[in-house]
């Protein structure tokens, strides 16, 4: 009897366990355009409560520590060989640029330099402070700030970024006087002299313990100095007591990378860590909706942009027709929420809106009776097939099949083929795939960075076009130095560019973050630099 | 038995190279590119020619296959890390001791506990404790490591606040590495209690098990003098196949629990196309598994002395009967 017992009670387990394993199959996912607005971020950021000291719920044990939770650990700590995300968050502790950009207005600001001005189209005249040090005693002169210039151009992240920076011509008029030259006029100068890749390092330092250790071992002005470096593990930095401006209150920052998504949470919500970047759009709606005891989200803007990308070798999308009736097959709401969700906005522009250069318009109405239409009077009244490869991050893949569903109802028969990052990247650079899509962090702020892989020689060739005129006004808005005609230019290229629906902006994303309740100060620009100087604890 | 051994390690070579032509050969012929890694999206198509000339990728296969064979066998040279410019070596050697570490202590607890379950579960067959031990075999081997990994974190270090949620590296932070260690071995564990208890089930039914009950010996001398080490001779083989089944599942866990070992860089190295790193971090992997087995293949003899005799030189029996003629002629 026992035995007929313990019978029934495994058969009635594997009974559940195959029921259960039914129920998990995911359902095809239908395109809704009846659903509404997205539940996301409020559009711009809200000024969060005070927290009292007394509603703590885990109380911090250690207050000169202060331990971030990022999303992978960088490759170095040179910005001009790094380019990921968790590269520049690792650096900026260290490092400063000559000109920053004020997170909220975009509007550029003195660091390391007190003014600026251009003398000529190719001069730019500047000067620095006079009581900057780097971390190795060294004081900060106009020598380093060349030396800084004339690494930018061979840098294998920066070089093209900054190929119109001259280093070795500039001038180095006094210790705190430089004219930094140009072979072309560059009209998004500043904003590149803000970016992260124009980080100024000390060039006794560099030249002395090697690129590759340099790599390891930064020396920068910023407010904390590097420590230590257990691969894998986490990053150190202690304050730097000789810094310049506004010493943080606490002593130490951690830096630790956890890449798995939910274990990052894990780790807020159970202050294993005391903050964490790059939120799951899951936990931000938790947060939104305050369900997550003790833990507080921030969010700005961000310049990370999202797009549908078309390549011009593939036979049907040669005719604009068929570019205008993909745009109005889909709608970028239901895409934009089966993704990032709540941590993205839908674009209205070509450019992201803390960018230089945003400026709204009215997009493509999702309209599949008028797609089917373009489709007929094209040539392809019964669609027609289409590969597109996706990377198989969670995000981008939800989006592909949201989009495939659309224009599965238009005609369009689109298969999707997922690889890996690095390996969806090649395929787009070297133009193995037709249909994919794009993204990119704006790293410069600036207009001239969106519309760069539209050019006809620019290195993703699945992005490309072969468009003289495009060309002709992409260089002429490098070229502009006055801002209102420079504004003009880009607001030319966005119409020329949505006319013949060369790129389809999907989604711009925020730069989310999720802090302890004890956290104070903790801020973050549109590029995710955090601004740890700034930071304290309540209780 | 030194010449078995002998023989044992000069058989791994051909076994490292199958592996690393495999490896090099799947590298070699994916898709992706490691130069988009190195520069980003924004170079230019010069600049990421003349890295791949001066990282040798545009060499013919058996050119690059000959190169980095060479290395592996004169210097043990594994390349460099195309993201970091360190050597592969040195950022594998740094990782494998944490590993290692992981991987042993948890199949330690794994066996340890495993046995007892098995034994307790065998010798109490069809008694409340041996159906709990089953059902706990049956769930904790169908769930998937990463699931454990998770459902831990969210019950002791959320819910419970009992362990952190990540490891602090550190002879003080044992505490830490509770979880991850708890992750690998419930798995192994099933596996191990299973195999004990129906290995011990088969031995404590033999007659020389029945002769020393009948002789009065205590039960637990029964089980544990003569039943045991039996027994044990099968449940070895499933912890040296459970060797490599742990350090495939740090692979996952050292991701959920950041630790800084070689899973969690090959994971980060397979994303970035990284593929000096992957064929050093299989490499490593290859030759730890190659000499776990040859260990646990030693053990056998250790533990079974009739696998000890077919290790010792058959040369004996011919000189014991050519000094018995030797004696017999005098």
């Amino acid at each position: 009897m026992r035995k007929n017992f313990w019978k029934s009670a495994a058969l009635l387990l594997c009974v559940a366990t195959l029921l259960s394993s039914l129920g998990g199959c995911a359902k095809e996912k239908q395109p809704d355009s009846t659903s509404g607005a997205l539940p996301g971020l409020p559009s711009s950021s809200q000024p969060q409560a005070p927290v009292d000291a007394a509603s703590i719920t885990i109380p911090k044990a250690d207050k000169n520590t202060f331990t971030l939770g990022t999303e992978n650990e960088p490759g170095g700590l040179d910005m001009t060989t790094q380019s990921t995300m968790g590269a520049m968050v690792a650096a900026k502790p260290v490092y400063e640029t000559l000109i920053k950009m004020d997170g909220e207005t975009g509007e550029f600001l003195p660091c390391l330099a007190t003014q600026w001005e251009w003398e000529d189209d190719l001069t730019l005249a500047v000067t620095l402070r006079d009581d900057v040090f780097f971390h190795n005693g060294d004081k900060l002169t106009a020598e380093d700030v060349q030396y800084t210039i004339t690494r930018l151009s061979s840098g294998a992240v920066t070089a093209s970024l900054y190929s119109s920076f001259d280093g070795p011509n500039s001038v180095v008029v006094d210790d705190t006087h430089i004219k930094i030259k140009f072979s072309s006029a560059c009209a998004p100068a500043i904003s590149l002299l803000s970016s992260p890749g124009a980080n100024v390092v000390c060039k006794r330092w560099v030249e002395q313990v090697g690129s590759n250790e340099f790599n390891r071992n930064p020396c920068g002005t910023g407010p904390f100095q590097f420590v230590e470096w257990v691969a894998g593990d986490h990053i150190t930095y202690q304050r730097f007591d000789n810094y310049w401006g506004d010493k943080p209150v606490y002593q130490n920052l951690v830096l630790k990378p956890i890449t798995d998504m939910t274990a990052r949470m894990i780790a807020v919500e159970s202050a294993s860590v005391d903050a964490v970047i790059t939120l799951t759009p899951s936990f931000t709606q938790k947060l939104l909706n305050n369900q997550v005891e003790g833990v507080q989200l921030k969010y700005v803007p961000g310049t990370y942009i999202f797009w549908l990308a078309m390549g011009e070798s593939f036979e049907p999308f040669q005719d604009v027709r068929v570019r205008k009736a993909i745009a109005h097959a889909i709608d970028m709401n239901q895409v934009a929420a089966a993704s990032w969700g709540a941590n993205c906005v839908v674009m209205d522009s070509l450019y992201p809106k803390p960018a230089w250069g945003y400026s709204p318009t009215e997009m493509w109405n999702y309209d599949p009776s008028l797609a089917k239409e373009l489709l007929a009077q094209a040539g392809y009244p019964n669609g027609f097939d289409v590969t597109f490869a996706v990377s198989e991050a969670t995000n981008p893949s939800n989006a592909a099949e949201v989009i495939q569903a659309m224009l599965k109802e238009v005609g369009i028969n689109m298969s999707i083929e997922k690889y890996t990052a690095a390996t969806w990247q090649t395929m787009t650079l070297e133009g193995t795939t037709d249909f994919s899509f794009g993204g990119l962090t704006i790293s410069t702020a600036d207009a001239s960075q969106v519309v760069s892989h539209l050019n006809s020689s620019a290195s993703q060739i699945t992005y490309r076009w072969n468009d003289p005129a495009l060309d002709t006004m992409i260089a002429s808005g490098m070229c502009e130095l006055d801002e209102g005609k420079r504004a003009e230019i880009y607001q030319e290229i966005q119409r020329y560019v949505f006319e013949n629906v060369y790129d389809i902006p999907v989604l711009n994303t925020y730069c989310t973050l999720a802090c302890r309740d004890y956290v104070q100060g903790l801020e973050s620009d549109s590029r995710m630099l955090l601004d740890f100087a700034s930071v304290s604890f309540l209780g | 038995m030194i010449r078995y051994i002998i023989k044992r390690i000069f058989m791994l070579i051909p076994v490292l190279i199958g592996v690393i032509f495999i490896v090099f050969s799947i590298n070699f012929i994916s898709p992706s590119d490691p130069v988009t890694s190195i520069v980003g999206e924004d170079a230019t198509l010069e600049q990421r020619e003349a890295i791949r000339e001066s990282l040798g990728l545009n060499d013919p296969f058996l050119v690059q296959f000959g190169r980095y064979l060479f290395g592996v066998a004169t210097r043990f040279d594994l390349g460099d890390d195309y993201i970091t410019g360190r050597p592969v070596r040195d950022e594998v050697l740094e990782r494998l001791p944490i590993t290692l570490t992981l991987s042993f202590v948890s199949l330690a607890v794994a066996g340890i506990l495993g046995i007892v379950l098995g034994i307790i579960s065998a010798t109490k067959q069809y008694s409340i404790l041996d159906y709990l031990s089953t059902l706990f075999a049956l769930i904790a081997s169908s769930m998937p490591v990463f699931w454990i990994g998770l459902m831990l974190m969210l019950a002791f270090s959320l819910k419970l606040n009992w362990f952190p949620s990540t490891v602090e590296m550190g002879v003080v932070s044992i505490k830490s590495w509770i979880l991850p260690v708890a992750t690998i071995a419930l798995n192994a564990l099933a596996v191990i209690t299973r195999n004990t208890r129906s290995s011990m089930l088969e031995v404590i039914r033999q007659d020389y098990i029945t002769t020393a009950r009948a002789k009065g010996l205590p039960e637990s001398r029964v089980i544990s003098c003569h039943a045991l080490k039996n027994a044990l001779i099968p449940v070895i083989t499933v912890i040296g196949v459970q060797i490599g089944r742990t350090i495939g599942n740090s692979v996952v866990t050292e991701t959920i629990f950041t630790i800084p070992g070689i899973g969690s860089l090959m994971v980060t190295a397979v994303k970035q196309s990284n593929f000096e790193v992957v064929q050093g971090c299989v490499l490593i992997i290859a030759i730890c598994f190659s000499v776990v087995n040859l260990l646990v293949d030693l053990l056998y003899a250790f533990l079974d002395p009739r696998i000890k005799g077919q290790y010792v030189k058959r040369s004996r029996p011919v000189l014991r009967s050519a000094a018995k003629e030797g004696v017999d002629a005098a």
